[in-house]
């Protein structure tokens, strides 16, 4: 077959001759499989790689490794970077590695370094692996897609022009498609006819959401469709020039964000073309993040991925069977006689369920105990759960081995991870993440006292909430990444939202969108709403490069007036909101205290007192009305969540700026009151910890005084409600 | 053109792969893995491609195996046939192609006076739960072997050693060869059953496979039979064994076809098929051969496409209706892609003959009573996938095949001849021994 497409690409090349010479000697198609490099399913890669979680009870990298071996590839070479002793292990132990697989060669890089892709491909051309064109894949994709068809269209350009270096697999999928990731939509402008990306944008999917296309596109191409209804294989064929392009661009980390849109803005400069194959029949998604992986997971049970279903039993030692509502039950399922199980539900060999226990579109592992009269609804459950009697779980994921005890709630969004265990009657909170004290967290603002929270997991449980990490800014998907991926793995809940924050509007818009049920109960204000687009690259980048140019206007000490025109020029120039200029501001400044402490060795009060007299006027300039300053002090504390002396630091601007009368003991209260302050996710109440003295001070010293301002207090929280 | 930029390429598994790999590095370990692997991912399915691709494996397997006894060989086909059946239960001319195996190897022991080792080797009790065992689904299934025939303990002239062979499978071997002198099934220069089996077995095993190769020109000899002046034929997606049967009648008569496109498994290559056009699968036929061959049309023959929701319509003005098959069991009962139900039912309603055409390596010595275990389901194409809404609150079952009784069925064509549905068990039993099939 690849003989004959051979055949039909040579009449199409110049030098038809050579073509045949090189068809020779074929080469065959080589893989390259990387890892996710994302921390979006923390804390459940804390110990075992992303790669290698279980959907619906088949490690991840299996699926890839499937959907490879159906397509013809022999050699992979599997990059592995976080945990990568446990990929190796896993590797080595499974079928891959066997003489019988279809894999003829499945190396692994170990690449402890790489913390991207770009780091990856920057490796590879060191190392000099590549010759001819190669398969750019993720370790979570599923798919069933034929990829010979997409290898001869890139073979066709290729061979017309040896410019076009990389092909996407992109499939169509819909605006609101739950395989699709919600948290960046990509928006592809493709040119028609030859399928060439002409230009690439990612946004959030909220609908003030804008792009702005450069004029000159459609200038240059008579005809262009302008499409975000793509869903983002992540799956290329790349040209060996790619990796070489990554080597020259050594900044370049995403493989979209920096690498597509440099290319596509420097084309003049390269002259390459990278176009998008667009499938509209066959299935190919990746898990990347807890909405996707849901998601995915779904399509398994419904078989979108046929062949990859559980009942090919493509594992080894797995035996399901399909029953009728597609249900997959493997052998050796015990299940009580008034058990029910409801469609779209896997169990495993060796689990046991319960009297009335009613069990639906869930995956269930192995060798999971499960008592009577449980509900289980939308769940993942991997392998050796224990469950007790009387419990509700609903959209969960429990990781192996955990224990729940009987007449535990485990409600919508929440993640436990390995080996915690939760005490009877516990209810476990909405969007919590709960791991076991014995995993280690290797983020620096983690506190090392967190020992088991009985508050959370009931006594005599073990486990403790995980803190989302947001200091890995200078990893592309830390921020929002780190965000919006967590979030809502259902569409059906929410709070995710106080996850992993770098900024508060960026939850609420997120679950806005995208839980209409919990919308009531999340506290909302104008300023926020505002403050809109937060999340997608353009306000990040934004948001950089005007706190950066006033942190400079702070350290050169300019007067207040010229870096107060300096950050309007910016914020009209991006459309950005107050509520952005105001996160601006707040970084910039906290920045410079961090600075005066460090250099000038000052106290934090000091350094506090110096730099927000100074720049008073500047942030009166950004507060217009109460609300406002609620907000203000919000992003205070954000900022300070991941400062070392975060706590101290909050409490000595609070103070400063209620001195500066920059904040009225209103809008104090009214934040101290707030939900998103109180979280005890992302460590914001652990921030504020300090901070508390002050505000009670406050109410002691007003204590006599007004009880205008009382019932003010109780208009606003009402506002807020 | 840079000179630097070799393209790479991929060859998709398929039959050819698995023929390619059985050529070049076949290992009597590995490549069964590999079968199993392939066969699971569904890189070779439909019966013909699973059927040559099994019967190529034997093939090798058993010229490469070496074997003192003939209950050795057995032993070890059983055992191969238990992983390639528990891979795909429902692909069953793998399970097919082992029971002609077998039957061949019977035979050529008999040929050799060794008729009693081989008829020992079925009755082990080892060989009949390494059968049963098979983890998959299909447990209620009977197994390969279950009937041991009656015939066949019946003259075995010892009473005691039947019990024996029961409680202690292990002793069978010598207690067995006791109709011999003592110790011969032991004593007996082993080696020699190898080089007087073998050769014969190998050259049955190749006539198998040319069988295989032969089976839908065997089947397009008998169009005169089936296809007369100036009728109207309906189909159903168009299969290749239709095609070719249609195309030997088109040499002679001049008729008119009516295809109905079929659910969305098939009509791709229903299109294709009456186009004329390569239909991108690795089906047994190579592409040169495909083009070389003239389509219905370039024959004089009007062809009509329809939708299946005008079948009923259509059915009123149709002779004949003819039409592919899976799978065929015993009582005359089959396996056919999905919507062909639609088809016979329409033909029923209409009193129209349905002509069923099916290759030997599709009758399966098989009985059933739970006919969902037969269906495969595939991935769920009636909805579109860009439907979001739709597919997060809507299940679509699409099943691959229908399962239609044999009172459907006017005759079968197949390559042994034309038969009645009610008569299928004997046509089918003629080409497997009784104490082989799955027959209740």
């Amino acid at each position: 077959m690849s003989n004959r497409k051979e055949k039909k690409a040579t009449p199409a090349s110049s030098g038809g001759k050579k073509r045949e010479g090189d068809a020779r000697e074929i080469h065959r198609l080589q893989a390259i499989l990387t890892d996710g490099f994302e921390n979006r399913f923390r804390p459940l890669t804390l110990e075992t790689p992303r790669c290698l979680l279980p959907l619906a009870n088949t490690p991840l990298i299996d699926y890839t490794l499937e959907f490879l071996a159906f397509s013809g590839v022999e050699d992979v070479f599997i990059y592995a970077s976080s945990h990568a002793e446990k990929i190796e292990e896993y590797i080595r132990g499974s079928k891959w590695n066997q003489p019988s697989s279809p894999i003829k060669n499945c190396q692994i890089i170990v690449s402890p370094t790489s913390t991207s892709v770009g780091d990856a491909m920057r490796d590879l051309d060191q190392k000099q692996i590549i010759t001819h064109d190669f398969l750019l894949i993720h370790g979570d994709f599923i798919g069933n897609l034929s990829l010979d068809s997409v290898l001869e269209e890139h073979n066709k350009r290729r061979a017309i022009s040896s410019k076009a270096i990389m092909t996407m697999v992109l499939r169509e999928a819909g605006t609101a498609h739950r395989s699709k990731t919600r948290s960046e939509t990509g928006i592809f402008v493709i040119e028609k006819g030859t399928n060439r990306c002409v230009h690439y944008e990612e946004v959030g999917t909220k609908d003030g959401d804008m792009t702005f296309l450069p004029a000159s596109l459609i200038k240059a191409h008579s005809e262009l469709q302008i499409r975000s209804d793509l869903l983002d294989c992540s799956l290329d064929i790349c040209a060996p020039n790619v990796p070489v392009l990554y080597t020259e661009n050594f900044d370049y980390q995403h493989h979209r964000r920096d690498f597509l849109n440099g290319v596509l803005r420097e084309t003049d400069l390269y002259e390459m073309s990278i176009h998008a194959h667009i499938l509209s029949d066959q299935y190919g998604a990746r898990a990347r993040s807890l909405q996707t992986y849901d998601a995915i997971s779904r399509d398994i049970t419904s078989r979108w991925a046929y062949p990859l279903c559980p009942d090919s039993n493509l594992g080894i030692d797995q035996a399901y069977s399909l029953k009728k509502g597609n249900i997959y039950v493997e052998d050796d399922v015990s299940l009580a006689k008034s058990t029910i199980i409801n469609r779209m539900t896997i169990l495993g060999s060796g689990t046991r369920i319960g009297e009335n226990t009613v069990v639906g579109q869930s995956v269930i592992g192995r060798n999971c105990e499960i008592g009577d009269e449980t509900e289980i609804e939308c769940a993942h459950i991997w392998d050796g759960v224990t469950i007790g009697d009387g419990c509700k779980i609903n959209n969960a994921i429990i990781a192996n081995n955990v224990t729940l005890g009987n007449r535990c709630i485990i409600q919508p969004g929440s993640i436990i991870s390995y080996g915690v265990k939760i005490a009877g009657g516990t209810t476990v909170r909405a969007g919590s993440r709960i791991c076991n004290s014995s995993s280690k967290i290797n983020d620096d603002d983690s506190d090392d006292e967190k020992r088991t929270d009985e508050d959370l997991v009931g006594i005599g449980g073990i486990g403790f909430e995980y803190e989302g990490s947001d200091d890995d800014d200078d990893d592309d998907d830390g921020l929002e990444g780190s965000l919006r991926d967590g979030l809502v793995f259902n569409m059906n809940h929410s709070n995710l939202s106080d996850s992993s924050i770098s900024t508060i509007s960026d939850d609420e818009d997120d679950s806005e969108d995208d839980m209409p049920g919990l919308k009531a109960r999340l506290a909302r204000s104008d300023s926020v709403t505002t403050a809109g687009s937060e999340d997608n690259d353009e306000a990040e980048s934004w948001h950089k490069e005007a706190s950066q140019s006033l942190f400079s206007a702070v350290e050169g000490d300019h007067p207040v007036e010229v870096a107060s025109l300096e950050l309007n020029g910016l914020r009209m120039s991006a459309n950005a909101s107050w509520h952005q200029v105001r996160r601006a501001v707040v970084t910039a400044l906290v920045a410079r205290v961090e600075q005066l402490v460090s250099k000038a060795s000052k106290t934090i009060a000091a350094a506090t007192e110096t730099v927000f007299t100074r720049w008073s006027p500047l942030i009166k300039r950004t507060i217009f009305e109460r609300k406002d300053q609620v907000d203000f002090l919000l992003i205070v504390q954000k900022e300070c969540v991941d400062k070392k002396q975060g706590p101290t630091l909050l409490f000595a601007i609070c103070q400063k700026m209620f001195e500066a009368d920059l904040v009225e003991e209103v809008s104090v209260n009214a934040w101290w009151a707030d939900e998103r302050s109180s979280t005890d996710v992302g460590g914001m109440a652990n921030v504020r910890k300090v901070t508390k003295a002050f505000v009670e001070w406050l109410a002691e010293a007003e204590e006599e005084s007004s009880e205008v301002e009382d019932s003010e207090e109780d208009g606003e929280d009402g506002e807020e409600e | 053109m840079a000179p630097t930029a070799p393209t790479s390429t991929l060859q998709t598994p398929g039959l050819k792969w698995w023929l390619t790999h059985l050529e070049t590095d076949f290992h009597h370990e590995n490549s069964v893995e590999l079968y199993v692997g392939a066969l699971k991912r569904r890189v070779i399915r439909n019966p013909v491609p699973a059927a040559v691709g099994t019967a190529q494996l034997f093939l090798r397997l058993i010229s490469s195996y070496r074997f003192q006894s003939i209950r050795q060989l057995v032993d070890y086909i059983s055992g191969v046939e238990e992983r390639l059946s528990a891979a795909r239960p429902r692909e069953m001319s793998v399970r097919n192609m082992v029971r002609r195996v077998v039957g061949i190897i019977r035979e050529e022991a008999e040929n050799n006076g060794m008729g009693d080792q081989f008829q020992e080797a079925l009755r082990s009790e080892d060989f009949e739960e390494a059968l049963q065992g098979g983890p998959t689904a299909l447990k209620k299934r009977p197994s390969l072997m279950t009937v041991k025939s009656f015939a066949v303990a019946a003259s075995n002239p010892s009473l005691t050693n039947v019990f024996e062979i029961f409680s202690h499978p292990s002793s069978s071997i010598t207690s067995s060869a006791t109709s011999s002198p003592p110790s011969t099934g032991v004593a007996k220069p082993q080696s020699s059953v190898q080089h007087d089996v073998r050769p014969a077995i190998i050259q049955d095993i190749q006539e198998l496979i040319e069988e295989l190769d032969s089976c839908e020109t065997n089947l397009a000899e008998y169009a005169m039979n089936v296809i007369h002046r100036n009728e109207v034929i309906l189909t159903y997606g168009f299969p290749s064994t239709v095609q070719r049967l249609l195309l030997r009648a088109a040499q002679k008569r001049d008729f008119t076809v009516v295809v109905v496109e079929g659910s969305l498994n098939v009509y791709r290559k229903t299109h294709n098929a009456v186009m004329n056009k390569d239909t991108a699968n690795e089906e047994d036929e190579d592409a040169a051969e495909l083009a070389a061959r003239k389509s219905l049309q370039d024959r004089g023959i009007q062809v009509i496409v329809i939708s299946d929701s005008d079948v009923i319509n259509f059915m009123g003005r149709v002779n004949k209706v003819i039409l592919g098959t899976e799978y065929v069991f015993a009582d005359g009962s089959l396996l056919a892609p999905a919507g062909t139900k639609n088809i016979v039912r329409a033909a029923k309603a209409r009193n129209t003959p349905v002509v069923v055409l099916s290759g030997s390596y599709a009758l399966c010595p098989i009985t059933t009573f739970f006919e969902d275990q037969w269906i495969e389901m595939g991935a769920p194409k009636t909805v579109d996938f860009q439907e979001g809404y739709v597919i997060d609150n809507v299940e679509m079952p699409n099943p691959m095949v229908d399962f239609i009784p044999g009172s459907y069925v006017g005759y079968f064509v197949t390559n042994n001849g034309i038969v009645a549905p009610n008569a299928m068990y004997r046509a089918t039993l003629d080409l497997y021994h009784m104490s082989e099939c799955d027959l209740l």
